[in-house]
């Protein structure tokens, strides 16, 4: 009995142990590609407008040059008309080329942009107005160790005043020189440069998460963010506090929730809301604050 | 709350109208089991001359009310057991005990049901099944443990939720919308390891009934289903062992007489083995613990002739771990407990009295690690409740129950999900500083079942719920009706429409594969579900009622359905309603039953083709999206052939579409912001866009049973050996499936898990 009852419990364990887990070829839905338009207008620039393509999930044709939408007409219209055309600009930090339609004449601040994008006979439109204030950053810092929604991070701290009397929202941005010694941070964390032979290179990172004023008009405000790259001591960046126009920071808000749930399995999946009608895509403006010089201290 | 009072008095007086008018006699008493004292619920009492009869209640009382006759004649049966005709002389109301006596196996035919045989077609009801407890025992059994909510998915209407699971779903309603309750307490959590068994040990259980439609008043707070379970309440005759020695757990039940015919007891245990069994065969870096335990208890005594008491008590505890060095992590501890003190009282042969007095308790606590993120969630549920029910019979025409619920809720539910920290320690839910949300939900009932004519019954109910919670208070009403007209003597044609409403709730988590039960209550932003449904069914039984059959065809809608909303992650939590979102939800569908009720090969096949689809403002862009257990066809069968006197063969096949889940349909690149991760976004066209793979599963079992006896003679023994296999072609049913992208490559890949592949067990039962 007692060697029944032995073979009995291995093979039951055996075969609990074993079953679990396979791969399954997941019968893809019928997919129509739809295009992808992100362009975020900064006073004194000239546009840049990322247009793509989605591709079926299952495709791993994802990098901005096999997304990218060729032949396309694109003209965002000001107080003059600018003709985008086709550029292009190597991501160090991937090593991969990141196509874009740029413009040639700066935007303005206060002045209202039309888009016209038209692609494969199909013709989308949006408007924004530059009309943000600058913001002003009072002092940065330093944490080691911060707990926030996306986990514990060390972050670099940002305090500045909410623009009161108007409904505001703001991104973080960082500049900075790194070379392939650098490894991308949380999940790029495999990630370094490996076509730069050592040379350093300039990368400009922008926050995930936008900071809504709801509530807190006028006040003192406070971003603890999580760099996209990893530092060492005395490692100097420029740092910034974007003001974004509502379409914007509701669209990146959304994508950076969608991300959250795409990394959390404890998270409730999120649909990207688009900005621009019959696309997926946002068509915004953000207004850059004066920079302040960050050096880290650990 | 006044208007309750003055609906109560309003029913009370209605009441006692019907008494003045009766001017007939009436023969009432209790219908038991000769051998166990047991009552026999749902026996039929049958007056030959008037074709008008009666059939005992849950305490196995009944009440006849025929006129006046010098030779009545009188049958009481009960299937399993012999009839018994009585002749009566009808000149004075008569109280009559009626103790049956259990057929022997060699006479008796195996029957699968546990009322009488034409219920099927004779019963106003519709929408309600049975659930013989003698059958379970011989089905094929998931690690040879009989389960009674494992059978409940077999029928028609009625889905199963995760492969292996015992959560099940009626006519497109959520598993919350399932009331199940024990000797009238509700079980919040009627599952053991992950739902993998039900807490129901089927040896204490007397007597198992679900409905899904066509709610009689007295049953409410739910949308979707009853599933009303009693314990059997002791042997009053002589002491009895019944124990089982499994491969995973092993179960004891003694019962017998404190004072014969008058008071009896019955205890079971149950407990688990496996985390100890399996220890020394998990590979190196796996640790698992995982026990639970049950144990009923039960009192009854006869205090008497009219009253009598019933003490009932239940504990069901699990706790489990698993690690492993890289894959789903958890510590998960969850219970149930439950006491029920009632009160039977019979005023007259007419009036019969039960007040309960219900305390449950209910906690879950998880905590689970996926990957580098952890999510801990913490629900309790305290209840206390008291409530009243008169049954009443003025005469043959009329049954009248009506009655008064009250329940004292206090609830203690928090959740959180984060990153885990760089130290790895992972802090639990304080319980102890989770604020407590308390309610207070009442309800007046009153229900009366009307033979109109010979053909023509109709039930006619309303029902008044109210939940008062700190600033909102809901009151609600809810009619009840159903219709049966006998075509003939072998077919009839029955409809009921019913309104309930839910207060308690919820909340389905679209993402986590491990039970996320976080209850919460009605409250300002969370309304009470609601739902209306209507059923129509055609019900024949052919050939002297060997085989039965049934139609059925239902529309449901459901108000006020609650979800997450959309990127919603618990950070600490104890209030979650601002997390909710609110929609709409709506079934319908056709379900057809057939069932061989008597003979050597008994079985059943029930198939169901329906469609349950939800909406909801904030999710799916506001579009209509399938409901996540929306299965368009479920076919199953079971069947038992009764080789020898000896040896019971059976087998059970299900064969049902995959249940719905969410996949992103594409990929998109975000170039300016995306900096911090990869910059690759998803494209969701659709909630619940795609289906799991066709599940389908045979599971085969023999029962080897011998008699013999001990004591030299004295004592008669049952020996029973249960052999079964789970899922004989080892069919690797999907469980749920899971994305992971390569951070590298960016290519994105689907995994399947699969729970049970061919699992044989064996079970020695003995009874003595």
């Amino acid at each position: 009995m007692n060697t029944i009852l032995k073979i009995t419990y291995l093979s039951l364990s055996f075969l609990l142990l074993f079953s679990c887990q396979k791969e399954v070829k997941v019968k893809q839905v019928p997919y129509d590609e739809q295009v992808s338009i992100e362009c975020i207008l900064y006073p004194g620039k000239v546009p840049q407008l990322f247009l793509s393509t989605s591709v079926a999930f299952f495709s791993s044709n994802v990098s901005p040059s096999q997304l990218f939408a060729r032949g396309a007409t694109v003209t965002i219209s000001g107080s003059s008309v600018d003709n985008l055309y086709m550029d292009s600009v190597f991501d160090n930090f991937q090593c991969r080329w990141v196509p874009f339609y740029k413009g040639s004449i700066p935007c303005e601040i206060g002045q209202t942009y039309n888009l016209s994008v038209t692609y494969n006979g199909k013709t989308y439109t949006s408007t924004t107005i530059i009309s943000q204030a600058k913001a002003t950053i009072n002092a940065t810092s330093f944490t080691a160790k911060f707990h926030d929604i996306y986990g514990e991070h060390e972050g670099v701290i940002i305090d500045f005043d909410d623009i009161a009397g108007s409904e505001n929202f703001y991104r973080f941005q960082m500049n900075r020189m790194i070379d392939s010694s650098v490894y991308g941070a949380s999940n790029l964390g495999l990630i370094h440069s490996t076509c730069t032979n050592g040379a350093k290179f300039y990368i400009s990172e922008f926050g995930r998460s936008v900071l809504f004023d709801k509530g807190i008009d006028g006040l003192a405000m406070q971003f603890v963010i999580e760099p996209a790259f990893k530092h060492k001591k005395d490692d100097s960046t420029y740092v910034f506090v974007q003001s974004l126009d509502k379409n914007s920071a509701e669209f990146y808000d959304n994508i950076d929730r969608q991300k959250l749930s795409q990394l959390n399995p404890f998270v409730e999946p999120v649909f990207l809301k688009t900005k621009i009608d019959g696309c997926i895509g946002v068509f915004g403006s953000a207004v850059v604050s004066d920079s302040v010089l960050f050096i880290y201290p650990e | 709350m006044k208007n309750q009072m003055y609906l109560f008095l309003f029913l009370l007086s209605f009441v006692i109208n019907y008494s003045v008018y009766s001017q007939n006699f009436t023969i009432s008493g209790y219908l038991k089991d000769a051998e166990t004292g047991e009552s026999l619920i749902g026996a039929k009492i049958y007056s030959v001359k008037t074709k008008t009869g009666a059939i005992a209640n849950n305490y196995g009382f009944y009440s006849l009310t025929l006129p006046m006759d010098d030779s009545t004649v009188i049958i009481y049966s009960y299937l399993g057991f012999t009839a018994q005709i009585k002749k009566i002389i009808l000149t004075e109301n008569i109280e009559l005990n009626v103790k049956l006596i259990p057929k022997t196996q060699e006479l008796s035919e195996i029957n699968i049901s546990s009322k009488r045989l034409d219920d099927n077609v004779q019963n106003i009801q519709m929408s309600v099944y049975d659930i013989p407890i003698q059958k379970i025992k011989e089905l094929p059994a998931l690690f040879g443990e009989t389960d009674v909510l494992k059978i409940i998915q077999l029928l028609p209407g009625v889905q199963s939720g995760n492969e292996g699971t015992t959560g099940f779903f009626v006519r497109g309603g959520n598993s919350d919308q399932n009331l199940v309750q024990l000797d009238e307490a509700v079980v919040y959590n009627p599952n053991h390891l992950f739902g993998l068994f039900s807490t129901f040990n089927t040896k204490a259980l007397n007597n198992v009934s679900l409905i899904k439609g066509g709610f009689p008043a007295q049953y409410g707070g739910r949308l979707s289903s009853i599933l009303d379970i009693t314990m059997k309440e002791g042997n009053n005759q002589k002491l009895k062992i019944d124990g089982g020695l499994g491969l995973i757990s092993s179960n004891i039940t003694i019962e017998g007489p404190i004072k014969k015919n008058k008071a009896s007891f019955i205890i079971s245990a149950r407990r688990t083995y496996l985390d100890l069994l399996i220890k020394p065969f998990l590979p190196k870096g796996i640790t698992t613990t995982y026990n639970f335990y049950d144990l009923n208890a039960k009192i009854n005594w006869q205090i008497s002739k009219r009253d009598r008491l019933f003490l009932s008590a239940f504990n069901g505890n699990d706790k489990a771990g698993y690690t492993a060095a890289s894959s789903i992590n958890y510590g998960i501890r969850f219970g149930n407990s439950t006491a029920t003190l009632r009160w039977n009282h019979l005023f007259g042969q007419k009036l019969f009295l039960n007040t309960s007095f219900i305390y449950n308790r209910y906690y879950l606590n998880l905590s689970t690690v996926q990957g580098k993120y952890y999510a801990q969630v913490y629900s309790g549920i305290n209840d206390v409740n008291g409530k009243t029910e008169f049954q009443y019979y003025p005469n043959s025409k009329h049954k009248i129950t009506f009655g008064a619920n009250y329940t004292y809720h206090t609830f203690v539910s928090s959740g959180k999900s984060a990153k885990i920290p760089k130290d790895l320690q992972i802090a639990n839910i304080k319980t102890n500083s989770i604020p407590p949300r308390y309610s207070s939900e009442m309800a007046l009932y009153f229900n009366d079942e009307i033979k109109v004519s010979n053909r023509t019954s109709l039930n006619l109910g309303i029902r008044t719920p109210s939940f008062i919670t700190k600033n909102a208070s809901y009151y609600r009403f809810e009619p009840r009706a159903a219709l049966k007209i006998s075509v003939d003597s072998t077919s009839s044609i029955k409809a009921a429409y019913s309104v309930m409403n839910q207060f308690l709730h919820i909340v389905p988590s679209s993402s986590a594969s491990l039970p996320f039960d976080l209850w919460t209550p009605s409250s300002q932003i969370t309304k009470p579900e609601r739902s209306e449904q209507l059923a129509v069914g055609y019900f024949r039984n052919f050939k002297e009622n060997k085989y039965e059959a049934s139609v059925e065809v239902y529309y449901k809608t459901m108000q006020n359905q609650v979800a997450f909303r959309e990127g919603t992650q618990l950070l600490d939590q104890t209030n979650i309603d601002s997390s909710l979102v609110f929609g709409k939800g709506w079934s319908y569908g056709a379900e057809f039953f057939l069932k061989k009720s008597s003979g050597k090969f008994t079985g059943w096949v029930s198939y169901t083709l329906s469609w349950t689809n939800q909406k909801f403002k904030d999710l799916n862009y506001g579009e209509v999206f399938p409901f996540k257990y929306d299965r368009r066809h479920v076919l199953s069968s079971v069947a038992t052939y009764e080789l020898s006197k000896k040896w019971t063969l059976s087998a059970v096949f299900v064969l049902s579409s995959g249940s719905a889940y969410t996949l992103p349909v594409a990929r998109i690149n975000v170039s300016d912001g995306g900096s911090l991760y990869d910059g690759v976004y998803y494209v969701y066209d659709k909630r619940n866009n795609y289906r799991l793979n066709l599940y389908h599963r045979l599971d085969v079992g023999a029962t080897y049973r011998k008699n013999k006896t001990l004591f030299k003679g004295k004592v008669p023994f049952v020996a029973e050996w249960v052999f079964s296999i789970y899922n004989v072609y080892s069919h690797r049913n999907p469980y749920f499936v899971y994305l992971t992208v390569d951070p590298l490559t960016q290519e994105p890949k689907a995994k399947q898990i699969s729970l049970l592949p061919i699992i044989p067990s064996v079970t020695y039962n003995f009874k003595f």
